[in-house]
C-alpha cells in the first residue's frame, strides 16, 4: 500500500540529524523553541509598543496642553468627590468606564480608520474627515472658558468633552466619532445636576433612610422611632447624616450596573432589570447597616462608630463582587436555558441529540437554581460526557472507516489478481 | 525640521485655554485679597471685634474675615462681618445657610442703602418660632459698586456668576461680602426698631468701604 510507505519520512541521507530524536529530546526541544517563541514575541511586542508610541509622539503637543486645561477643572471638582458622603462620588470612575468602552472597540476603530485612509487613497475626491472643521474644538474651549468665569463644575465637564469630541473630529473624521459616540455620551454623566435638586435628593435619602430603618428594626422586634433624621431607640438617637443616607453608594452602584451593560453590551431589557436588581440589592444592604447601627448605637457604641466609618469604596468593592457573582451565576443560567431551548426547538424539528446527550444534559438544567459554582461542576461533567460520546463516535466510525478501506482494498486486491491472470491467460 | 502643524495647531488653542483658565483663577483670588477695616464706632454704636467662628469660615472655603458687634446705649446690639469674596465657595448666601439653621425666610426686600443713586442691598427676615432676625446683605467691589443678588446656585444664579466672574476677571473687581443682622425684639412687633438700628450701621459700614476703595465720597 501507498500509504504506509508514505507515513515514514525518508531521512536525508548525509545529513548531520539523521537519528531518530527520543520523545524525551522532542519533549524538550519543544519546550525550548516555545520559550524562545515567547520570549521573542514579549521582545518584539515591546519593541512593536514601543515603534507604536514613538510615532504617535506627536500626541504629545495635545496632550500636555489638555492635561494642563484640565487640571483645575479636576480641582475644582474634587470638592464634589473626596466629602464623606458626596452624592457624586461616582463620577471619578465615568472617565475610567468611558476608556474602556473606547478600548473594546479599538478593533472596529481600526477598521474603521484603515478604510477611511484606503478611500482616501483611492478616491479623486478628498472625504469629508473634519480635518477644517474646528467648530467643536472651539465650543470645548468657549464652553471651558464660560465655566472659568462662572465656576460651575458642569461647565468644565461639559467644555472637557466638546474638547475631546473636537480632537478626535479634527483628527480621525466623524465616522470615528460616531464609533465612539457611547463612550463619549457616558461622559456627560461628569456634568453635575443643579445643586439645589442634589441637596433634595440627600434629604429624601435621609428621610427614606431613617423611616426604612426603623421599619427593619420593628420587623426584628426592636422598637424604633423614626423623627425627621433620627432614629431613636431609648434614650439613645442616631442621626442619619449625609454620609448615612447611602445615596453615594447607591449612585455608586447603578453607574456600575449601567456601564457593566454597556461593556457587556447587554439587551436593553437585561440591562433594565440588571440596574433595577443593583439598586435593589444596595438598598437593602444600606438599610440593613444603618439598622445594625442604630442597634449598636445602644448596645455597643465602638462597633456603631467602626460600622459607621466603613470606606464607601469598601463597600462598592463588597456589593460589586456580591453582584458579580449573581451576574454570572444569572448569565449561566440564561445560557442553560437558551441551550434547552434550542434543544425543544430540535426534538421538534425531528433532529434529536442521542439519549446520552439528553441524560447528560438533564442534571445540568436541573441544577440550575444551585448556584454558579455547582453549574460550573456539572458543565464540566457534561462536557467530559458529550466527549467521551463523541470520541466513542468518533472511534467507531474510524474502525469502520479502516474496515470499510479494508474491504475496499481487499477487493481492488482481488481484482488485480483476476486482471493479472487473465492477462497472463491473453498473453 | 518637519513641525507637527496639526498638532501644534490643536495643542496650541488648548494651551491658550489652559493658560487663560489658570490667569483667571488667578484674578479669583486677587478678588478676594481685599479686606477694608470696619469703623470703631458709629455716632452712638460702639464696636467691639467679634471674629467669626472657625468653622463659618472653614465652610466658606477660609478666606479673609471680620466680624464687629456693636452696642448702643440702650444695649442694643448689632453684629456686622465682611467676608472678602475670592472664590465662589466664599459666597455662601443666606437664604440658603440661615434657613440651613432651622430658621425660614419669611419676608425679602431690595431697596438703596443710603437713598437714591447709593449701593443696592438685600434684607431678610428669618424666623425660628417666635425669635426673629433681621439681615442686610450685599457685595461691594473696590470701587463702590453694589450688588444685592445671590451667587451661589450653580444654574439658577448663572448670569449673576457671570456678572461676578466678569468682574474679577476682566476688571479686576476686588469685592466684599456684608452681612448686618440683628435680633428683632419681641415687643418690637413690626421690627421697625431694629430696621433703625440695622440701617445706621449698613449706612456707616457702606460708606467707609467705598472711602477705604478709591476714595469718591
Amino acid at each position: 500500500m501507498t500509504t504506509s510507505s508514505q507515513a515514514i519520512p525518508s531521512t536525508p541521507s548525509g545529513g548531520p540529524d539523521t537519528s531518530p530524536a527520543t520523545p524525551q529530546d522532542q519533549s524538550t526541544s519543544q519546550k525550548a523553541d516555545k520559550s524562545s517563541l515567547r520570549s521573542q514575541d514579549f521582545a518584539s511586542q515591546a519593541r512593536q509598543a514601543l515603534t507604536f508610541l514613538w510615532a504617535q509622539r506627536n500626541w504629545l503637543f495635545v496632550i500636555i496642553p489638555f492635561a494642563f486645561a484640565c487640571w483645575l477643572p479636576m480641582q475644582y471638582s474634587y470638592r464634589n468627590w473626596g466629602e464623606a458622603g458626596a452624592p457624586l462620588a461616582f463620577q471619578p470612575l465615568v472617565p475610567i468606564g468611558a476608556a474602556l468602552l473606547a478600548w473594546r472597540q479599538r478593533e472596529r476603530l481600526q477598521t474603521i480608520w484603515r478604510r477611511q485612509q484606503a478611500a482616501e487613497a483611492t478616491a479623486s475626491t478628498k472625504r469629508k474627515t473634519g480635518k477644517d472643521n474646528m467648530l467643536l474644538l472651539i465650543a470645548g474651549i468657549l464652553v471651558l472658558l464660560f465655566g472659568h468665569l462662572v465656576h460651575v463644575d458642569s461647565f468644565f465637564a461639559l467644555g472637557l468633552l466638546l474638547l475631546v469630541a473636537g480632537i478626535i473630529l479634527y483628527f480621525y473624521g466623524s465616522a470615528i466619532l460616531k464609533t465612539l459616540v457611547v463612550p463619549l455620551l457616558l461622559l456627560v454623566l461628569m456634568v453635575n445636576p443643579p445643586d439645589s435638586v442634589l441637596t433634595h435628593t440627600v434629604d429624601s435619602a435621609e428621610h427614606a433612610t431613617t423611616l426604612a430603618a426603623s421599619a427593619v428594626l420593628g420587623v426584628f422586634g426592636v422598637h424604633a422611632t423614626a423623627t425627621e433624621r433620627f432614629i431613636t431607640l431609648g434614650d439613645h438617637a442616631l442621626e442619619v447624616t449625609t454620609p448615612l443616607s447611602g445615596l453615594n453608594l447607591l449612585l455608586v452602584m447603578v453607574f456600575l450596573a449601567f456601564w457593566y451593560n454597556l461593556f457587556t453590551r447587554r439587551s436593553i431589557l437585561f440591562g433594565a432589570f440588571w440596574i433595577v436588581f443593583t439598586a435593589g440589592v444596595t438598598i437593602l444592604f444600606h438599610v440593613l447597616r444603618i439598622a445594625i447601627l442604630a442597634r449598636t448605637n445602644v448596645s455597643s457604641p465602638e462597633f456603631e462608630q467602626f460600622l459607621a466609618g466603613i470606606n464607601l469604596w469598601f463597600l462598592v468593592v463588597t456589593l460589586s463582587v456580591i453582584l458579580l457573582y449573581v451576574a454570572q451565576a444569572f448569565q449561566l443560567l440564561m445560557l442553560r436555558f437558551a441551550v434547552l431551548e434550542q434543544q425543544r426547538s430540535r426534538q421538534k424539528a425531528g433532529n434529536t441529540l442521542t439519549g446520552k446527550v439528553d441524560k447528560a444534559l438533564d442534571p445540568v438544567f436541573r441544577a440550575s437554581g444551585k448556584g454558579v459554582e455547582h453549574i460550573a461542576s456539572r458543565q464540566r461533567v457534561v462536557s467530559k460526557g458529550i466527549d467521551r460520546i463523541f470520541v466513542k463516535l468518533g472511534s467507531r466510525l474510524s474502525a469502520q472507516q479502516r474496515k470499510l478501506s479494508k474491504n475496499i482494498d481487499s477487493l481492488f486486491v482481488k481484482k488485480k489478481r483476476r486482471g493479472s491472470s487473465g492477462h497472463r491467460s491473453g498473453r | 525640521m518637519n513641525l507637527p502643524t496639526p498638532f501644534l495647531k490643536v495643542g496650541s488653542i488648548i494651551a491658550v485655554a489652559a493658560a487663560l483658565g489658570t490667569f483667571s483663577s488667578y484674578r479669583f483670588v486677587h478678588a478676594g485679597q481685599w479686606l477694608p477695616p470696619m469703623p470703631d464706632s458709629v455716632g452712638q454704636w460702639t464696636g467691639v471685634e467679634a471674629p467669626l467662628p472657625q468653622n463659618t469660615l472653614a465652610i466658606l472655603g477660609n478666606p479673609m474675615a471680620a466680624g464687629r458687634d456693636y452696642t448702643n446705649p440702650f444695649g442694643e446690639i448689632v453684629r456686622a462681618s465682611l467676608v472678602s469674596a475670592g472664590p465662589f465657595e466664599n459666597y455662601h448666601d443666606p437664604t440658603v445657610c440661615v434657613t440651613g439653621g432651622g430658621f425660614s425666610l419669611s419676608a425679602k426686600k431690595t431697596f438703596h442703602i443710603d437713598g437714591p443713586g447709593s449701593g443696592e442691598c438685600r434684607a431678610m427676615v428669618f424666623r425660628h418660632g417666635d425669635y426673629r432676625i433681621i439681615m442686610y446683605y450685599w457685595q461691594q467691589n473696590r470701587d463702590g459698586s453694589t450688588s444685592p443678588e445671590a451667587r451661589m446656585g450653580n444654574y439658577r444664579d448663572i448670569l449673576a456668576r457671570l456678572q461676578t466672574g466678569y468682574g474679577a476677571v476682566v476688571q479686576g473687581h476686588q469685592t466684599v461680602l456684608v452681612r448686618i443682622y440683628a435680633s428683632i425684639a419681641e415687643d418690637d412687633t413690626d421690627g421697625v426698631q431694629a430696621q433703625r438700628n440695622i440701617d445706621d450701621i449698613a449706612r456707616a459700614i457702606y460708606h467707609s468701604l467705598k472711602k477705604n476703595g478709591t476714595g469718591k465720597e
